[in-house]
Formats: C-alpha cells, sequence, structure tokens
C-alpha cells in the first residue's frame, strides 16, 4: 500500500529513469556495441580492437591517408597504426587528454591538410565525442538504428540479417585514378578545405602545439612529417603554406619534421593523396620505416 | 470479446506486478526513443 | 519539428519541468492563477531560441490580433456589427493568405519560416468570435499565452479561448500523480513519433515494393492509415503532456476513430480539435437553425473543403477536401450520418470497415512518394 502511494507521489517516473538509467549505463559498460561484432567499428575502435593492450608503446596518428599508407603487417618498426578517418590533430588531443589511449614511448604525427582542418567532419561515434550528459544509447543511436532497421528490412523479406563480423578493417584504397579524376578531386577539395587562408586550420595548429607539450610533459619521443602528395597534381598554395606551418611548429618545439611530400611516385596514390593499399603502401612502410627506426 | 478484454486488463492493472511491468516497459520505451532520436524528423502536415 | 530537434525538445521539456515546480510551489505559496499571468514570458523565451524573428512576428501578431478582437466587439447596429465581425476575422487571417499565395507564387518574399500560421490564425479568429458573441472583453495576458503557448504552437491541437482562459484561471492541480499520467503520456507519445513511426514506415515502404496486388494495396492502405495516426496522435500526445505539466489542460485530437460508424462520426473523432473548429464557427453563425438534409450536405461539403484549402493551395489537398467533402455530403443525403442505436451488429462493423478502409484510402496520398503511390494504385487493379 505505502509503496503504490509512493509511486503515485512520484516514485514512478523515478523508478523509470533509474532503470533506464541503470540500463544505459549496462550497456555502455558491458562493451557490447564494439566488442559483438554486430556493428560497424569506427576507426579507433577497429584500432582497439586489433591492439587490446593497454598501453601502445609505438603510435604513429594520422586521418585517412595513413590508413591506406601504413601497412602494420609489413612494417619492421612496429608502431600501432592510430590512421583514422575523419582524423584530427584535435581528436588526437582528446585521446590523449581523456585517456581514450596511453601512448608507451614513441608518438608520430602523419600529417596532411585532412588532419589539419578545423571543420573536418566527424565519425560522431568517436568515444571521446560524446558529452557526459548525453545517454550511451542516444550516442550510439546511428549505429542502433541501423542495426535494428537492417534486422527489421530482413525480416520483411529485404537484405539479411546482421550477423557478427569480428573481423572489420579499415577502409584502403585500390587502384589509381585518372588524371581527370584527379583533376576532379583537386577541384572539388579546393572548394571544401582550400577555400580561405590559415584560419581554416588554427585549431589544429594550437592543437599540435599541445600534443608537443603533453609528449614533452610524459616523456614520450614525438616527432612529426608531412604525408607524401601525388606528383601528378600541383600542390595548393594553401597546403603548402600549412606544411610550412607545421614544420615551424614541430622546430619550434624541437620536434623532427620529416618533409615526405616527393617521396613517393604517382604510381603508389590511389587519388590525391591516400596510397593504393597493395604497392603504394607497401612501399611508403619500406620508406617510412627507416626513419622511423632511426 | 472486447469487454472481456478489457475488464481483463483492468483486472491486471490493479496487481503489483503490472506495476513493475509498466516501469521496465516505459523504461524500454525511454531509451527506444533516445535511440531512434534522429533530429531530423519532420510531421507529415509540416509546413502551415 | 521542434519536439524532434534534441535542442530544442530539452528546452522545452525543462521549461515545463521548471513551470511545473514552479506551479506546485505557487500553489502552496502564492496562486497558481496568478503564475500563470506569467507563462508569455517562458512561451516567448522558448520561442525566441527556436527563432527570434518568429517570436518577433507572434509576439506582434498577438497584440494586433487582441485589437482587432477588440475591434468585433464594439457596438453598433446589426449589419455594422456583422460586417465589422467579418471584417475583423478576414484582418487576422491575413498573414495566413500570404502564407496560401506562397504556395500558388513561391517567389514572393518570405524572410523567415511562419511556423504553425495556420494554427493560430485560427486562435485568432475563435477570439474574435468569442468577443462578438458573448460581449465579454478578452484578458490580454490569457489571451497573449492562448497565442503563444509553446505547446501547440507548431501544429496543434488547436485550442480555444473560452476554454483555455478558463484552464488558467483555473488550472489543474501539478502533482506526483498528475505528473505520473503525464510523463506516461509523453514517453507514449514519442515512442509513437520516433519509434514505431519509423518500423511502421518500414513496413510500408516494403510493401509498396512488393509485386501490386490488390490485397497488398489494401495492406498498404490500411498500413499508411496507420502511420497517419501515429505520426499526428504521437505529436497530439507530447503536446498534451506538455500542457499537463503546466496543469493546462490541452484538448484531445485523437479519439476512437475506428468505432466511426459514418464519416461524420469519423471527423469527430479524427483532428477533432480542427474538425470541431470548423463546424462550430460555421453552425454559431447559423444560430442553432436546423439543416434539411441539403443543407446539411451542403455544410459538410464546406466543412470539408475549407479543411482542405486550410492545410494548403495544392492540388492534392483540394482534391482531398472535394473527395471527404462528397462523402460526407452523401451521407447527408441519404440520411446516413449515424448509426441507430440498436443496428443489427453485423452492420455496424461492416459500416466501421467502410469508414476506415476509405479513410485508409486517403492516407496513402500523404504516406507514400510518387513511385509508391504508382505502384499501390496500380495493385488495386492487378490481378
Amino acid at each position: 500500500m505505502r509503496f503504490t502511494r509512493f509511486l503515485k507521489h512520484g516514485g514512478w517516473i523515478a523508478a523509470v529513469l533509474i532503470v533506464a538509467l541503470l540500463a544505459d549505463c549496462g550497456l555502455a559498460a558491458s562493451g557490447f556495441i564494439p566488442e559483438s561484432g554486430l556493428f560497424r567499428l569506427n576507426d579507433f575502435e577497429i584500432t582497439r580492437h586489433d591492439h587490446p593492450e593497454e598501453v601502445w608503446d609505438r603510435v604513429i596518428f594520422g586521418s585517412s591517408e595513413l590508413v591506406s599508407a601504413y601497412r602494420e603487417d609489413l612494417t619492421q618498426a612496429d608502431y600501432v597504426n592510430l590512421g583514422m578517418d575523419y582524423g584530427t590533430v584535435r581528436d588526437l588531443v582528446e585521446m590523449l587528454e581523456g585517456g581514450h589511449i596511453k601512448v608507451g614511448s614513441e608518438l608520430v604525427l602523419a600529417l596532411n591538410w585532412g588532419a589539419m582542418y578545423d571543420e573536418m567532419d566527424t565519425n560522431p561515434t568517436y568515444p571521446w565525442h560524446r558529452k557526459w550528459y548525453q545517454p550511451y544509447v542516444y550516442f550510439q543511436r546511428d549505429r542502433l538504428q541501423a542495426f535494428v532497421m537492417d534486422n527489421v528490412n530482413a525480416l520483411l523479406g529485404s537484405g539479411d540479417f546482421r550477423t557478427a563480423d569480428t573481423a572489420q578493417h579499415k577502409i584502403f584504397y585500390y587502384g589509381n585514378m585518372t588524371q581527370a579524376e584527379l583533376e576532379e578531386r583537386v577541384e572539388r577539395l579546393h572548394g571544401l578545405y582550400f577555400n580561405g587562408g590559415m584560419e581554416l586550420y588554427a585549431d589544429n595548429l594550437a592543437a599540435l602545439d599541445e600534443v608537443f607539450a603533453y609528449c614533452a610533459e610524459n616523456g614520450i619521443r614525438v616527432r612529426a612529417l608531412w604525408l607524401p602528395e601525388n606528383p601528378l597534381v600541383a600542390l595548393e598554395p594553401l597546403d603548402v603554406e600549412l606544411r610550412e606551418q607545421c614544420r615551424a611548429a614541430s622546430e619550434a618545439a624541437g620536434v623532427t619534421f620529416y618533409d615526405m611530400t616527393d617521396a613517393l611516385d604517382a604510381k603508389c596514390f590511389h587519388d590525391t593523396g591516400h596510397l593504393d593499399y597493395d604497392y603504394g603502401a607497401v612501399v611508403f612502410t619500406e620508406v617510412l620505416d627507416q626513419w622511423l627506426l632511426s | 470479446m472486447a469487454s472481456f478484454l478489457k475488464k481483463w486488463l483492468e483486472e491486471q492493472k490493479s496487481r503489483p506486478y503490472w506495476m513493475v511491468l509498466s516501469i521496465f516497459g516505459y523504461a524500454l520505451m525511454l531509451l527506444a526513443v533516445l535511440a531512434f532520436f534522429s533530429g531530423h524528423g519532420a510531421f507529415i502536415y509540416e509546413g502551415f | 519539428m521542434w519536439f524532434l530537434e534534441a535542442d530544442i525538445a530539452l528546452r522545452l521539456l525543462g521549461g515545463c519541468l521548471l513551470w511545473a515546480v514552479l506551479s506546485m510551489l505557487a500553489r502552496k505559496l502564492w496562486s497558481q492563477a496568478s503564475l500563470n499571468r506569467f507563462l508569455v514570458i517562458l512561451d516567448l523565451a522558448l520561442i525566441a531560441y527556436v527563432s527570434e524573428w518568429l517570436a518577433v512576428f507572434y509576439a506582434v501578431y498577438t497584440v494586433v490580433t487582441y485589437g482587432i478582437a477588440h475591434l468585433a466587439g464594439r457596438g453598433g447596429s446589426d449589419t455594422v456589427r456583422r460586417v465589422r465581425f467579418v471584417l475583423c476575422c478576414l484582418l487576422c487571417a491575413v498573414p495566413f493568405f500570404y502564407l496560401r499565395l506562397l504556395d500558388l507564387f513561391p517567389e514572393l518574399p518570405l524572410l523567415f519560416a511562419l511556423t504553425g500560421l495556420a494554427y493560430n490564425m485560427l486562435k485568432a479568429v475563435d477570439a474574435v468570435y468569442y468577443v462578438y458573441y458573448t460581449g465579454e472583453r478578452l484578458d490580454f495576458l490569457h489571451y497573449a499565452n492562448y497565442m503563444l503557448f509553446f505547446p501547440v504552437l507548431t501544429a496543434g491541437p488547436i485550442l480555444r479561448y473560452r476554454d483555455f482562459s478558463r484552464s488558467l484561471a483555473r488550472p489543474e492541480s501539478v502533482n506526483g500523480e498528475s505528473l505520473t499520467r503525464d510523463c506516461k503520456r509523453l514517453i507514449r507519445g514519442y515512442f509513437k513519433k520516433v519509434v514505431l513511426l519509423v518500423l511502421v514506415g518500414a513496413v510500408l515502404s516494403r510493401l509498396a515494393a512488393l509485386d501490386p496486388r490488390p490485397w497488398i494495396s489494401l495492406a498498404a492502405c490500411l498500413v499508411s492509415y496507420l502511420l497517419l495516426w501515429l505520426d499526428m496522435s504521437g505529436y497530439a500526445d507530447i503536446a498534451i503532456a506538455m500542457g499537463g505539466f503546466l496543469g493546462l489542460k490541452v484538448p484531445e485530437n485523437f479519439k476512437s476513430p475506428l468505432k466511426a460508424a459514418s464519416f461524420t462520426q469519423f471527423w469527430r473523432n479524427w483532428h477533432v480539435s480542427l474538425t470541431d473548429w470548423i463546424r462550430e464557427h460555421i453552425f454559431v453563425v447559423l444560430n442553432g437553425k436546423r439543416l434539411n438534409r441539403f443543407q446539411g450536405a451542403f455544410m459538410g461539403f464546406g466543412t470539408m473543403m475549407v479543411m482542405g484549402l486550410w492545410h494548403g493551395f495544392s492540388l492534392t489537398f483540394v482534391l482531398d477536401g472535394l473527395m471527404n467533402g462528397s462523402l460526407l455530403a452523401i451521407e447527408h443525403l441519404l440520411g446516413i450520418t449515424t448509426v441507430k442505436r440498436g443496428a443489427n451488429r453485423y452492420y455496424v462493423w461492416f459500416r466501421r470497415c467502410i469508414v476506415t478502409v476509405v479513410f485508409a484510402f486517403t492516407t496513402i496520398f500523404y504516406t507514400l512518394d510518387q513511385a509508391q503511390l504508382a505502384a499501390v494504385l496500380r495493385g488495386f487493379v492487378t490481378i
């Protein structure tokens, strides 16, 4: 009787909220979404899955260009490829300071315009994007909706049911674009990412300094490099300026800067910056290893 | 048939297990709403 | 759709919560009715969060229509009063007509979205009617709250001045029980609008993609009916729940449409606040005169045409109005607007099925895109 009265006086609402909160925290803590293989993993989760150890001794970070460039399976230098789709230096800062990754002794930043553009799209499921007040199911809603809808559609006879795929990998690029396709891409990129001045990259340049400071504080050897660019297309002037700013920032912090802009020939490239996984990435890894091991 | 169901439902609602069921049911609905919240929905008669 | 934008919805609910707490305190320490006079501040703040220009527009519209309603209550000869009354109603509807004109001439300027204007215009006209027919004055703060009430601003249910004013003056107590009831309704409303709508939408898309057959098209129509109900009643649930948090009554918009055995009855159960508004505002002018079959048919037809045009000046809405109007007219002419008490059970079920299936058929013009609509229509004539 007293329980019924308690429920009437708002206890019911409290009970619903508590049950919902517990279920939400439970789902988050269980790691069901990243570990079951039923959901499409983001590049951070894939890296974690491939490297379950808590501390990654040597890490190389970059955007999607690094993903298809550095071959973990072929390298002699044993760096963890923390290349991620839409990854920016600001993301790296949030990973380091938020404790999402623990770097052991060495960190290399593989930079390009993609990793430096402030208004870059991002994968909203990267864990450091979650605000503390956001319910976990809300934060993961894109993936949860996709999961439910795929299975509902399968039930309705269109498409297949989701099955666990624990061997997910990041997106690699294959083949080479034609000259015409390259020109088209250059034009598109110009409109999207080079439409302005250095203010487009200001926050990530600041983030660069923050990474250097963090590494200095934590005794991590940090180095930077500028990823190769396809010699078949002219360089964007803003891109060159950005590279030089990164070089200056590195040198000011006493960080080694390795300029690989012209390191590879055209055959290695899939497009303006992404490498062909079967050939270009192999060459890149070989060349980079020599520097990494130095 | 309908009136029988109605009576049965009223009877169940007075039982304690119903309250527990309703709490879990609504909590589940709440989570489902959060999981499906796309922020892009439009009302069919939008634009009036 | 404010309820579905995370940031706006959070602020609306936050506003509700704040007002619920204030109402509970006011009831104990001051007066909930006196507190409600300040609700207009919360209304404007929330509207301004979404769009400052919209807040300015509605503030101005509220003041102007208040003045217009006041005019409608002035004295004079019967003819003068009547003419003035009609002019006042038309004046209130001027921005609405401009919006409809945009449907026909999209090049006309529009600086910002006039969200919910069609609904708010009806509220303003209702206030003019109130002043004209009762001779009473509008309380400005009650009127402002009535016009700017945020839970119903964008898409109804449509409030009535008399009822809302009463509710503001004698609000319901906000306590654990009422909050529990309203929370349940809020969750149900969101569940219908956010979750079920998507799932049922998937079923509808699948049906529209199957090989066209009459039974599949029929199933598509029924699912489409369900979809429209989920969308509209879900929205109404959220609005009513929010009103409940504030201790204020928002009218029901959907009752038991499946039980309607005639279209006349159906329209008293579906989008009730709109159809009731149209019917009552026409009938009050007729002063309670009893109508014969032909007049009833004409009224029914007129009501549906007005409703169609109110939705928009496009072919779909005009045809919809024509169709619904014709059905009502036929019912009046044949004297089958209701089913007599004690009528045969199977006859009642048969009538309900007809109403359900026919209405379900009209809904596909709103829920399906061109290709899907073509497929479903084709299905009816493919064996």
